[in-house]
């Protein structure tokens, strides 16, 4: 396949859970946008943005990085960046958070992806990076829309545990610096007084308590499902069914119906695993997918079941909405101080050197994973992590928005060649251990 | 019109000669703290008995730091980083202020090297953690850091940092606010007295000195003034990207124009107004360094009123919006300067992209003369 031309391959999903949840999408962002054009207030929030508060107050939003994995998947991307360009914006500095603002520029909702993004009334993010206040600054003034920006702060101790997942959902209060977890606190009490005051809504505090309970249930269903499918030889499922079964639950934190998808994953991990059901019946190897998924082509996924017996048992998706998300709380603490701290440190999961290079080498061992595939450089510490446990490692240059650039044939040569090459040698041995510890 | 390279005050002089972008090996009144960026109360240090050196982040080759291969590290942090893994280093304490997310990055990364590669021998470091959105929440949180970076400071001095101490300081700093604040106005003279690359000299000078060392250089450059060479070419206001070192300035400069004045974090705002002397004077700091003249952290509608009003105050015939590269947040702000600076009735003119220490002499020169043929700097 020529560069350029590419359309995709869609996965051949296991669970019928993920064309369930597909539909409740629709479904539901059809509502979403009868319920902006009838004048109700509409919120764009970035995945690290608490759209707790939102849910509370039952103003409906959607999350721009859920929106942006839609507009790639349409392939209408490279099209979209092009419109910011000619406003003067960049279209390469944080592409996957301005395609959102880049699709808001579409002025004719029947060929936008899903009949297009409502115009927002509000813009919600954390002011991390160094342009996504300018970016949300700027998508606001295009369109017209309040901007409502957190503030973020940097870990700044002398030493961090290197085994954070093991404190972050009882012991957040020590985990995080004090400092932060306040500075997040009183932020998010902004935050909900703005709202009070903007949309003329009423805060709930049980109503608040309700959504923090269902969140914490809903991620606790996604840490069952992830320790199973770690556990699990062969592995029940693939990341081409955890990925979509975990990210679109994941925009419905927080509601029944999120918990309840939730659920409806661990029951069907549970019921394959229980009956012997695996994603690829003659698994041979094990594989980390490493970095945001390739939405546009899902099919990636499974290119090497039949030809390896390799299966992709992990991604950050549903790993993270395990260690990630959960901030447990007591019935006399303060619930917005468990919101905060469940987004004081988002992101440093996936980037910080020694929380993502520690997580990925527990996940990558905890699953007996026998090479990793990395959707761009790795970085130097993941690197290190790796080859000092022996995990084999390939990094690909590819995007995972824009397929102009996808050559399919160099992807499955390489792919193809690190397995037979690097990752055989290491799952034959990981076999023998398993087979002789029984 | 007279070249930046033809005659001008000694003290100018001085600072070519000395300020290399490197630490200075003389005139530290105590340990050398070295600083990583523009938002680190450097009066604290002072008030420690400490010296302040800003860490250059001047292009140069960074075999140590490549090693690390960190993706965002852009290459002035990379640069910084480099120093700082230098085991031949002429500091053993270092802050890193929280001016972008490199420098998170960078502390991120350096902290982790402790951890997985304990053979390396880093300096004691301290990640200063100030934010800069334009509310108290920020202003409570940055109170917490600069009381942590009192602690940091006396525990690394072994002395006790008092209120006085840090009055005092202020006021040293201050003065030199005062000095640098007169000696950039030369250049808002019509004709400048002084050129662009000169004054980034200076900068620099300042930001690796103790006061008490630049100060009379700033004060004879301001006795010199009057006999200071004229410098009648057309006149251009930079913004974007910070410059490190006054390499894209001295390429525009020889082709004639002078660079007038520049809203980035090493130009004439690199020390920003006088610190107001506050009852607390922790007070003071705080507020001075969360609104503090950091690019990236500026909203782009305030940046761009900044830069807009800086044009004009420098009475510039141009802006010029020069962006590295690596810079993720500059072309973000380029629309509303645009429009600020085209409600101010100034021309500008972007040059986006440019390559980190690696500047085209001849495109960036040929961009410039195509000014000329617009007939920017008519009024010349």
């Amino acid at each position: 396949m020529s560069a350029g031309g590419f359309q995709g391959v869609r996965s051949q999903k296991s669970l019928d859970l993920s064309r369930d949840f597909a539909r409740h999408q629709r479904s539901w962002f059809a509502q979403v946008q009868a319920r902006a054009a009838a004048g109700e207030p509409f919120a764009v929030v970035n995945a690290d943005a608490p759209q707790e508060l939102f849910r509370v107050f039952d103003i409906p939003y959607v999350v721009t990085q859920w929106w942006s994995s839609v507009v790639a998947a349409k392939q209408r991307a490279g099209e979209y960046l092009g419109r910011l360009v000619q406003l003067g914006y960049p279209e390469d500095r944080e592409p996957y958070t301005a395609l959102g603002f880049a699709s808001s520029l579409e002025t004719d909702p029947s060929s936008a992806p899903w009949g297009g993004l409502p115009r927002p009334t509000i813009l919600h993010a954390v002011a991390s990076g160094d342009c996504m206040r300018k970016l949300f600054e700027a998508w606001a003034r295009q369109v017209g829309a309040d901007c409502l920006l957190l503030e973020r702060s940097n870990s700044w101790v002398d030493d961090i545990r290197p085994d954070w997942w093991a404190q972050a959902h009882d012991n957040w209060n020590e985990l995080i610096e004090g400092d932060r977890l306040d500075l997040m606190t009183a932020e998010l009490e902004g935050v909900v007084r703005w709202l009070e005051q903007r949309t003329g809504r009423r805060w709930s505090e049980a109503r608040f308590r309700e959504v923090m309970d269902l969140v914490n249930e809903q991620e606790e269903y996604y840490l069952r499902s992830r320790d199973l499918i770690a556990s699990a030889r062969p592995a029940p499922v693939s990341v081409a069914d955890t990925m979509p079964a975990t990210m679109i639950p994941q925009w419905h934190r927080g509601s029944e119906w999120g918990r309840d998808a939730a659920k409806a994953l661990w029951d069907a991990v549970e019921r394959r695993a229980a009956g012997g059901v695996a994603r690829c019946p003659d698994e041979q190897v094990r594989l980390m997918w490493l970095g945001r998924g390739m939405w546009f082509n899902m099919g990636f996924y499974e290119y090497f079941e039949r030809s390896h017996g390799a299966v992709f048992v992990w991604s950050i998706y549903l790993a993270l909405a395990a260690d990630g998300y959960i901030r447990r709380f007591g019935r006399d603490e303060d619930p917005m101080r468990a919101l905060a701290a469940r987004f004081v440190t988002m992101g440093d999961e996936l980037r910080s050197p020694t929380w993502a290079s520690q997580w990925h080498l527990k996940e990558a061992q905890s699953h007996g994973v026998d090479g990793i595939v990395s959707l761009g450089p790795a970085g130097y510490f993941n690197r290190l992590a790796f080859e000092r446990a022996g995990v084999p490692l390939l990094e690909l240059d590819v995007s995972h928005v824009d397929a102009s650039g996808w050559d399919d044939e160099a992807v499955r040569r390489t792919v193809a060649t690190f397995i037979e090459d690097r990752a055989a040698p290491v799952a034959a041995s990981r076999r023998d251990r398993e087979r002789a510890s029984g | 019109m007279r070249s930046f390279e033809h005659g001008t005050s000694a003290a100018v002089s001085l600072a070519r000669e000395r300020y290399t972008g490197e630490l200075p090996s003389e005139g530290a009144a105590g340990p050398i703290v070295a600083i990583v960026g523009a938002s680190v109360p450097v009066e604290l240090v002072l008030a420690a008995g400490m010296t302040p050196v800003r860490l250059s982040g001047r292009p140069r080759p960074a075999p140590l730091a490549d090693t690390y291969d960190l993706a965002r590290l852009d290459g002035p942090t990379t640069a910084a980083f480099e120093q700082l893994l230098d085991p031949a280093r002429p500091f053993e304490f270092a802050l890193i202020g929280g001016d972008g997310e490199a420098h998170s990055v960078l502390f991120g990364a350096l902290r982790e090297i402790r951890r997985v590669e304990p053979h390396h021998r880093l300096p004691q470091l301290s990640f200063v953690d100030l934010l800069h959105l334009p509310n108290r929440t920020t202003t409570r949180y940055d109170r917490g850091q600069v009381e942590r970076l009192v602690d940091t400071l006396e525990r690394w001095s072994g002395r006790r940092i008092t209120a006085d101490d840090v009055r005092e300081a202020v006021v040293r700093v201050n003065g030199i606010r005062t000095l640098l604040a007169k000696a950039m106005a030369l250049r808002h003279r019509r004709p400048a007295r002084l050129s662009g690359s000169d004054a980034l000299h200076l900068v620099g000078a300042a930001l690796v000195s103790p006061p008490e060392r630049i100060r009379p250089w700033l004060s004879r450059l301001m006795a010199d003034s009057p006999n200071l060479p004229e410098l009648a070419g057309p006149r251009a206001y930079l913004t974007g990207s910070t410059h490190e070192d006054p390499a894209v300035y001295e390429v525009i400069e020889r082709r004639g124009w002078v660079i007038v004045g520049e809203d980035h974090p090493r130009g004439q705002d690199a020390l920003g107004p006088a610190i107001e002397q506050t009852a607390d004077p922790l007070d003071g700091l705080v507020e001075h360094y969360q609104f503090a003249n950091l690019p990236s952290r500026r909203s782009s509608e305030d940046r761009a009123r900044h830069v807009a009003a800086g044009a004009r105050a420098a009475d510039a015939d141009i802006v010029v919006h020069f962006a590295f590269a690596h810079d993720e947040a500059t072309p973000w702000d380029r629309p509303a300067i645009h429009e600020a600076v085209a409600a101010a009735g100034l021309p500008d003119l972007s040059l986006p992209e440019q390559r980190f220490g690696d500047v085209d002499p001849d495109a960036l020169g040929a961009a410039v003369e195509s000014l000329a043929f617009a007939g920017v700097g008519a009024r010349q």
